[in-house]
């Protein structure tokens, strides 16, 4: 079940760095964008070269550790990203919600939290490396909103969990009430 | 209900519940007034600290100990 669920985040990861790609150079082209060529091809290779590793693994099963493993360098890229493209004026800072969204609804409210602490963290280094200078109480409600999507996206996740462990257990009793069925039609020999 | 110990006695949840008053309280203020991202590297903490609070509250009003 995680090998599936890690294989499509895999897939997904391409799409996303296919599009990040296609609009950092879309709006770099139009000088609306300040960042170095060296600096947006050395996060697309690394996000390619730890997907290619996140396959090679999971050729082999996946380990416990590397959802957790996959979620922390994907929001360490998404962060450099943020950084490179303008802090917090980026206009890339949507990434985030990808991973969280993504995360949660696939693994739960653990993962959901889990990605709000990192994300906090993270975030919190972003402001710090490229300080926007003065308040802070806007970045302090970019944060306090993710935490609030963050715990409802889990909550989400628990409820679909929790319909879904439903239905199994409704088709788990049809396939046995059929079977009772059938044992009862069949001809006593 | 009767025999069994409760896991969360009036006083234990009133000093949670004010605990979790506390790290709302210090929470709005960093919000409200730091100048440097360092003290965010505290919400995560202070954040859980309120919502394990809240939950304490609400199970100990709704008599589910």
């Amino acid at each position: 079940m995680e090998q599936q669920i890690e294989r499509s985040k895999i897939v997904v990861r391409w799409i996303v760095a296919v599009l990040l790609f296609a609009a950092v150079t879309y709006l770099k082209r139009r000088g609306e964008l300040d960042v170095a060529w060296p600096s947006i091809l050395l996060l697309t290779a690394l996000l390619a070269l730890l997907n290619l590793i996140y396959s090679a693994i999971l050729r082999g099963g996946a380990p416990s550790w590397l959802k957790y493993a996959t979620t922390a360098t994907d929001l360490a890229l998404i962060s450099a990203l943020v950084v490179f493209t303008g802090g917090t004026r980026s206009a890339f800072y949507f990434a985030y919600f990808i991973v969280l969204i993504s995360n949660s609804f696939r693994y739960g409210m653990g993962m959901a939290l889990y990605v709000a602490t990192l994300y906090n963290l993270v975030y919190a280094s972003v402001l710090f490396a490229a300080p926007p200078g003065g308040d802070l109480t806007v970045e302090a409600v970019k944060i306090f909103a993710f935490w609030g999507i963050a715990l409802y996206a889990g909550y989400l996740a628990m409820r679909f969990q929790r319909q879904t462990r439903i239905v199994q257990s409704y088709e788990e009793t049809i396939a046995r009430l059929r079977h009772e069925v059938a044992q009862l039609k069949r001809p006593a020999s | 209900m009767a025999g069994r110990r409760a896991v969360l006695t009036a006083r234990v949840s009133l000093l949670v519940a004010a605990a979790g008053v506390v790290f709302l309280v210090v929470l709005l203020a960093i919000a409200q007034r730091t100048t440097s991202a360092l003290w965010f590297l505290t919400f995560p903490v202070l954040l859980l600290g309120v919502l394990v609070a809240a939950a304490a509250a609400v199970l100990r009003m709704l008599r589910h100990f």
